[in-house]
């Protein structure tokens, strides 16, 4: 009897721990994970959604977490998978414009979605918001898996290798989608705003 | 080295993923080539156009959004497992313990897609400590949040 309860004593240590720990890491990555979803999703509602099914995923298999990986490659595979999951479930995601009328779930009906704050420093102001919601219709347009791809090394910076190890694919499928999701990208940009890619423009 | 190979590698090319000899004799060819040197300066204008796009900010809600369901996990598990540790003591039958353990995994597992608030008394846990970032957010004698858009899945704590 006593060994149980020291047995049960130490679990609640362990997991007080773990929790502690855990606690921690959501609090430091939980902005750079909705920034993730969101580029995924495209709206905020699916995005603060699958942020929270992952962190709450996650959560449940934090003692599988390996820690010679970095948290967020974890997190993002977590993520990019119920994503996916999602997704397919769904047929397809829908997708709010960002000009659009949001009504809220908590009655504030009327208010157009309120935009993050997308112009932290002036440099950034360059990419007017008429282009950028063409670049994140473009990226709507791709399918999942070129848009992970995408996402993952333009957006985020992880090399070929890291979005690999992510979505558990080979360096040459890696290489491959992202190729094609830009190749498509590029394409879809084009038709609605050839002047981003005029020659004056490149450098 | 033909255009087709070349055009295949071209965003290889512009990550630096490929191998040193490979990257100078990709570097060689766009010097020659114009169609290939085009669709090299497409390609990177596309990437530097997502590398602009800046990184969005959550609402604050987020924040506890994803605490308040790991919290109300993390409250339902010590609650079973407290009542588990009692059954197991009480009967110390192991057929039984497994068969109600089964049970009351189940029932843990079903409650956390519930969204109904949570009754059960639990013990103080530990993490609401001041040095954990999170405790701020879910101390009840922090300062009172005014924040509207909170859910109301704070209320459903336990009072410490």
């Amino acid at each position: 009897m006593e060994t149980a309860m020291t047995h049960t004593a130490v679990a609640q240590s362990m997991d007080d721990r773990l929790q502690r720990e855990f606690d921690e890491l959501v609090y430091r990555h939980y902005q750079q994970a909705y920034n993730l979803a969101y580029r995924l999703t495209g709206n905020a509602a699916d995005a603060e959604d699958l942020v929270q099914e992952a962190f709450l995923r996650a959560y449940r298999f934090f003692d599988r977490y390996d820690r010679s990986m970095p948290f967020m490659n974890w997190f993002s595979r977590i993520l990019t998978n119920l994503y996916i999951d999602e997704y397919r479930r769904r047929g397809r995601l829908r997708t709010v414009s960002i000009d659009e009328v949001y009504s809220g779930e908590d009655g504030e009906e009327g208010t157009t979605m309120d935009l993050p704050d997308t112009a932290p420093n002036p440099l950034e102001r360059a990419l007017s918001n008429e282009y950028l919601h063409a670049i994140q219709e473009g990226l709507q347009h791709l399918s999942p898996e070129f848009r992970i791809a995408v996402i993952l090394a333009d957006l985020e910076g992880y090399s070929y290798e890291e979005i690999a190890e992510i979505t558990k694919t080979s360096i040459g499928t890696v290489r491959s989608r992202i190729h094609r999701g830009r190749k498509q990208l590029r394409d879809q940009i084009k038709k609605r705003h050839p002047n981003l890619f005029e020659r004056g423009d490149l450098k | 080295m033909n255009c087709r190979y070349v055009q295949s590698r071209l965003s290889a090319y512009l990550d630096f993923e490929l191998s040193g000899d490979e990257q100078q004799l990709i570097r060689s060819h766009l010097e020659a080539c114009i169609e290939c040197s085009c669709e090299y300066e497409s390609l990177r204008r596309t990437k530097q156009l997502l590398r602009q796009i800046p990184t969005v900010k959550p609402r604050i809600r987020v924040l506890s959004r994803c605490c308040c369901a790991c919290v109300r996990r993390r409250l339902w598990r010590r609650a079973l497992r407290g009542a588990f540790g009692g059954i197991r003591r009480a009967c110390g039958s192991m057929p039984l313990g497994f068969a109600l353990a089964a049970a009351i995994l189940f029932w843990g597992r079903a409650a956390d897609t519930e969204t109904s608030p949570i009754t059960t008394a639990s013990p103080t846990p530990s993490y609401f400590t001041p040095s954990n970032p999170l405790s701020q957010l879910l101390l009840p004698n922090s300062p009172p949040c005014t924040d509207p858009t909170l859910p109301t899945c704070l209320d459903a704590l336990p009072t410490l």
